[in-house]
């Protein structure tokens, strides 16, 4: 795998988990994490220094228009926009060893 | 729905390991991902544990995090009879594990309810012992899910 692609999906792990760490929902449950999320902020940090800074805005970019920067193409489908990839880019075999983005909605995209 | 999520081969009724770390690649190799899939899934479990450990007490503990790698929901429940350190809120060794990863958005929010059914679960297996005598995973299965059925 690509090791900025790795960086980034690292990066929206994090940034899944802060969200849904803040939630009501996920509170309910009784997990107890009140004041930790700075602990997430820090690795997120370290996380940022392996990405390229022009990535990393457009990351943040894209994260602000669709609140995620990446998304997982399942079944040849950008899981952001639901539309149908060009098969060139869904036949490709190294399609992980790159950086690519959805010529739709423009977010960087990982083959699950 | 814990049934629904549970085959015998993600019920791991002894596990091996002996610490934290040990443990959440044991569970996590039940769901055989490819190895950089199984790297970042670690990884997101690890972040998740350094806020504040998932060992709820009395001997329990729910792992869980999402991740982009992932394709649907995975459940994996493990026992260790001996007891592992997991940093529980109690302080007490961990005999048993669900581990819960999904990915970032799943239809009909699937990880939160099952979550909170896992929570709901734990909170009944924290009143009982019986649950360290069973041998086979697939008994194992029908004892959650009665658990989960009851009131």
């Amino acid at each position: 795998m690509h090791p900025v692609l790795e960086a980034l999906i690292a990066l929206n792990d994090l940034d899944v988990m802060i969200q849904e760490l803040q939630s009501p929902d996920y509170r309910e449950i009784g997990f107890d994490v009140e004041d930790q999320i700075f602990k997430l902020e820090k690795a997120r940090a370290e996380i940022i220094k392996k990405i390229p800074e022009d990535v990393l805005k457009k990351y943040e970019k894209l994260k602000k228009k669709y609140k995620r920067g990446i998304a997982p193409v399942i079944g040849g489908v950008c899981m952001n926009c639901f539309s149908l990839l060009p098969i060139a880019m869904t036949s490709e075999a190294d399609r992980n060893e790159k950086l690519s983005t959805c010529p739709n909605c423009g977010v960087f995209i990982y083959w699950v | 729905m814990l049934e629904k999520l549970l085959d015998k081969d993600r019920v791991i009724l002894n596990l091996k390991s002996k610490n934290k770390d040990d443990v959440l690649r044991e569970l996590l190799a039940a769901l055989k991902l490819p190895e950089d899939k199984e790297k970042l899934v670690y990884e997101a479990l690890k972040k998740r544990e350094s806020i504040g450990s998932t060992g709820i007490g009395k001997g329990i503990a729910i792992p869980h995090t999402r991740s982009l790698v992932l394709d649907k929901v995975y459940l994996v429940v493990g026992r260790s009879k001996e007891g592992i350190d997991f940093d529980a809120l109690d302080g007490k060794p961990v005999h048993l594990f669900f581990l819960l990863c999904a990915p970032p958005q799943d239809p009909g929010t699937t990880y939160l309810l099952t979550l909170g059914k896992i929570a709901h679960v734990a909170r009944k297996l924290s009143k009982r012992e019986d649950y360290m005598e069973i041998e086979d995973p697939d008994e194992f299965i029908k004892y959650l899910a009665k658990l989960e059925e009851e009131e």
